[in-house]
């Protein structure tokens, strides 16, 4: 059963067209990677599901909803949430505050503060976070931060999960310890959708992965499939790390 | 101009036709000159707006000192006052220069409240200096071409009003020029439009900043002169001058220099036709409305689009 | 920072308010007053505080619901003799209707542009006010004595600002601890991430302007029937409203006393100032404010946080300059 249906998905800022027509399908409790060269669109279509762009042209649809239109406050009370490619933390508060936000204010409204907060911790200890969670934002590293952008964004209880580039600027350990995170998450029911570079990553944990380039879709399915398409590997991948891939993916 | 866009009350006592009509071409060429003035003053707060992103709330007292400048200059030495032009432009550069390195420059960065407020700390010490060495009573130049001007068509032009128009066109212009064509404008663009990556360039911000702080100065001093050629001021005048800053900044463009052109003339306009249709009292209420007006209706200004940040 | 612990402090902010209470049947009329004023400014740095500290809306402006409640109660007690408690009511929640009005252009503009926004309306609502004759014009609005003489008169307005500053206190206390509060914050750090957090930024940013609106005019309803005459050019000036940002500021924006004893001591600097050198007043309030911009950007709370050595001092300045 399908729970994001984009049609035709357009968005065009003036003469620039970031996305043009693109149109997928993710099934509900997938993990579903988006990959595609710098400026291709991805955290844009990010965008225009999140409600922050308005769609030029198509639709989304979440859960049989229409989405275009709605604002960010909105959609995230459908049931989306997202964490940002740049980590937008609260900067003057602590870890455990920020988490509190998104407990407090997102799909389910929590109005009494103690009892957020009990939640607020246990996500915290889940992704890692539950030491450092009187820190302040300028205290803790930049792996930290990531995992604070998904804390947020799980304290919220969504059905789907949007991930923009989580794994960017962490060292190998921090990203297998992401990957299980995400793992575990999906295995929770709730349905995720992967921005990428890390090509490992992004292929161990997905189930179907659609690739954009130039704001248009290029390819759409299975690793194995995406990692074996032609057009795919001469604007993104590239003929070695194709060669790899198929290895690995028939090892593993 | 067709009679019949003008609203009876005011115009019944009109006669005929003709008077109707110089008292429009009055009117628009009133609002025309006055809108290079407002031009003029809005670029020299719109350029520290849109490349510092500071609101200087002093810029209206800087122009008063240029002022005052002028003042006290032609009369020790018994010149023309428009001739205290150019030392009214280079003191007031210099005092800009140092305001930007030692006291500005300290809290670019802390943010709006931070740096306005800073500004606006600055106001009140300019007032107060400008109060011990003057007093409250109101200065005044008299050159001898006031109250002579032009007849043309049946519209008088004040000489005066002449004077101040075409200058402050030209030093308009020239800062256009300037931005656009020289070397050292171009890096102060590069700078308003990434801090960052013009440091990596090799740009020195800090002395980028002090230059525009100045040269917003030395703009505002020479206006200053222009403006005790028609008007007397006192310490406070510079208040006056509050509105029509951000109104000009604004609907130009934030940094904008064409914008703010066009927008003073906009706004002088505006100015003149409500004097004429709303009477005198009203003229501020009119320009205070237009102006939150302009706010939310565009705040990106008349073209739509942000020079700047 | 002395550690006296929660009921420690309690026990002083207790005795200290049950001394400011009975203040009034020891001072002198001069005192009197003097104290008056500086809670009047409590009120107005705290309620600046809420709106710009808390929820990052810079409403330099802030003052003109300050004139409007001034102008509120003086026309209702001058023109339709109404008594002061209705028109103060009437005046407060005018003022809190009258901002969120205001508010539906004006909030959805962004930082400096709101700012002056602010900054206009003041201008605006002060040359109206010149012009129109219900409110006098420019010549101003004289309000009925308050009955009872002199003395009567600096107790009651001393114990009216009184309570109005413990009241906009301990809305701002609620504010810091409630769901409110973090609401508020999450939009002054970052509107567009609180919106994807699940807070629609309109209702929180309006009550937040509401409630400033609310103690403000309450605070200028106050003044007027105190002075007994006010005119546009008093009440609708731009010079207080800069004084609030200041003892906000200078206290620490955002936290819940600093704004309060911001407003003391510059209350009382100024004072001290007109008093002896009035031609400098000016002078020394650009470059107090100059100052403290400089050096203690975060505010006093912060800076004793911190310690008040003259490194840190000087710290403090690294952070904001080029």
């Amino acid at each position: 059963m399908s729970i994001l249906e984009g049609k035709r998905v357009t968005k065009n800022f003036g003469g620039l067209t970031a996305v043009s027509e693109v149109d997928f399908e993710i099934i509900e409790g997938e993990i579903f990677g988006l990959i595609g060269p710098n400026g291709s669109g991805k955290t844009t279509l990010l965008n225009l599901i999140n409600g922050i762009f308005p769609i030029t042209d198509g639709e989304i649809h979440f859960g049989g909803q229409r989405l275009n239109g709605l604002r960010p406050h909105q959609i995230t009370h459908l049931g989306i949430g997202r964490t940002f490619q740049i980590v937008r933390a609260f900067e003057g508060m602590t870890v455990k505050e920020n988490a509190l936000v998104g407990s407090l204010f997102g799909t389910k409204k929590e109005k009494n503060i103690s009892k957020a907060m009990k939640e607020v911790e246990e996500v915290l200890d889940f992704v890692g976070l539950g030491a450092k969670r009187h820190y302040k934002i300028s205290e803790i590293t930049i792996a930290d931060r990531k995992r604070l952008e998904l804390a947020r964004a799980l304290v919220m209880n969504p059905k789907l999960l949007l991930l923009d580039e989580v794994m960017a600027g962490l060292n190998p350990r921090e990203i297998e310890g992401l990957m299980e995170i995400i793992l575990t998450v999906n295995r929770k029911g709730i349905t995720v959708l992967v921005i990428e570079h890390v090509m490992k990553a992004v292929m161990g944990i997905s189930q179907r992965i659609m690739v954009l380039h130039h704001g248009r879709r290029i390819a759409l399915g299975s690793p194995k499939e995406i990692a074996e398409n032609e057009e795919v590997i001469k604007s993104y991948l590239g003929e070695k790390f194709a060669r790899r891939e198929r290895t690995f993916l028939k090892r593993g | 101009m067709e009679a019949s866009c003008f609203s009876e009350a005011s115009t019944d006592f009109i006669s005929n036709h003709e008077e109707r009509d110089h008292m429009v071409g009055q009117v628009l060429v009133n609002g025309f000159l006055q809108g290079g003035f407002y031009a003029c003053i809005g670029v020299s707060f719109s350029i520290v707006f849109g490349i510092m992103k500071v609101i200087n709330l002093a810029q209206g007292t800087q122009i008063i000192l240029g002022a005052y400048v002028t003042y006290t200059v032609s009369q020790i030495l018994r010149i023309d006052p428009f001739f205290t032009l150019p030392l009214a432009v280079i003191g007031l550069f210099i005092l800009g220069y140092l305001i930007q390195k030692y006291i500005i420059n300290l809290v670019a960065k802390g943010g709006l409240v931070i740096t306005s407020l800073l500004t606006f700390g600055l106001n009140l010490t300019l007032i107060n200096v400008a109060l011990l060495i003057w007093k409250a009573d109101f200065r005044g130049t008299n050159p001898w071409y006031m109250g002579m001007s032009l007849e043309i068509a049946g519209v008088t032009i004040p000489y005066v009003r002449l004077i101040i128009f075409v200058i402050a066109l030209l030093f308009t212009i020239f800062l256009e020029l300037f931005f656009r064509k020289t070397e050292t404008g171009n890096s102060i663009q590069a700078t308003a439009l990434n801090p960052k990556a013009a440091q990596l360039m090799g740009i020195d911000i800090g002395k980028t900043y002090c230059l525009t702080f100045a040269i917003s100065s030395a703009l505002g001093g020479a206006m200053g002169t222009l403006f005790i050629l028609a008007k007397p001021i006192s310490p406070f005048t510079g208040g006056d001058f509050l509105i029509i800053l951000f109104s000009v900044a604004i609907l130009g463009g934030l940094g904008s220099i064409p914008g703010a052109l066009v927008a003073g003339i906009v706004l002088g306009m505006v100015e003149s036709f409500s004097v004429m249709f709303f009477g005198i009292e009203y003229q501020k209420i009119a320009l205070n409305l237009v102006y939150l007006l302009i706010l939310i209706f565009l705040p990106k200004g008349l073209m739509g689009k942000r020079f700047y940040g | 920072m002395v550690n006296l612990g929660r009921k420690g402090w309690l026990l002083i902010g207790g005795g200290l308010c049950i001394f400011l209470f009975l203040a009034p049947f020891v001072l002198r009329g001069y005192w009197i007053r003097l104290l008056t004023n500086m809670f009047m400014f409590a009120v107005l740095a705290e309620s600046v505080n809420i709106i710009a500290g808390y929820c990052g809306y810079l409403a330099l402006g802030n003052m003109f619901f300050f004139g409007l409640g001034a102008y509120t109660v003086a026309v209702l007690m001058t023109k339709f003799s109404f008594s002061f408690f209705s028109a103060l009511l009437i005046a407060g929640l005018g003022a809190s209707l009258f901002s969120v009005i205001v508010g539906l252009p004006v909030l959805r503009l962004k930082g400096q542009y709101f700012l002056m926004g602010t900054v206009g309306l003041l201008e605006l609502l002060r040359e109206i006010t010149t012009n129109i004759s219900l409110t006098g014009g420019g010549q101003g609005i004289t309000l009925p004595i308050f009955p009872g003489g002199a003395a009567a008169a600096n107790h009651f307005f001393y114990h009216f600002m009184f309570g109005l500053m413990l009241i906009s206190i301990a809305c701002t206390f609620y504010i810091s601890k409630s769901r409110l509060g973090y609401a508020f914050r999450a939009i002054k750090f970052d509107e567009d991430a609180a919106s994807v957090m699940g807070i629609n930024p309109t209702p929180y940013k309006t009550a937040a302007w509401a409630i400033s609106a609310f103690f403000t005019s309450l605070a200028g309803a106050g003044y007027a029937y105190w002075m007994s005459y006010i005119d546009p050019g008093e009440v609708y000036q731009i010079m207080p409203s800069v004084k609030m940002y200041l003892m906000m500021v200078l206290g620490g924006a955002g936290t819940v006393l600093g704004p309060i004893a911001g407003a003391f001591f510059i209350e009382f600097i100024s004072e001290l100032v007109w008093g002896k050198f009035l031609e400098l007043h000016l002078l020394i309030l650009g470059l107090v404010l100059v100052f403290v911009v400089i050096f203690t950007p975060k505010g006093f709370i912060d800076l004793f946080q911190r310690g008040l050595t003259p490194s840190k001092l000087l710290s403090g300045i690294k952070a904001n300059r080029i």
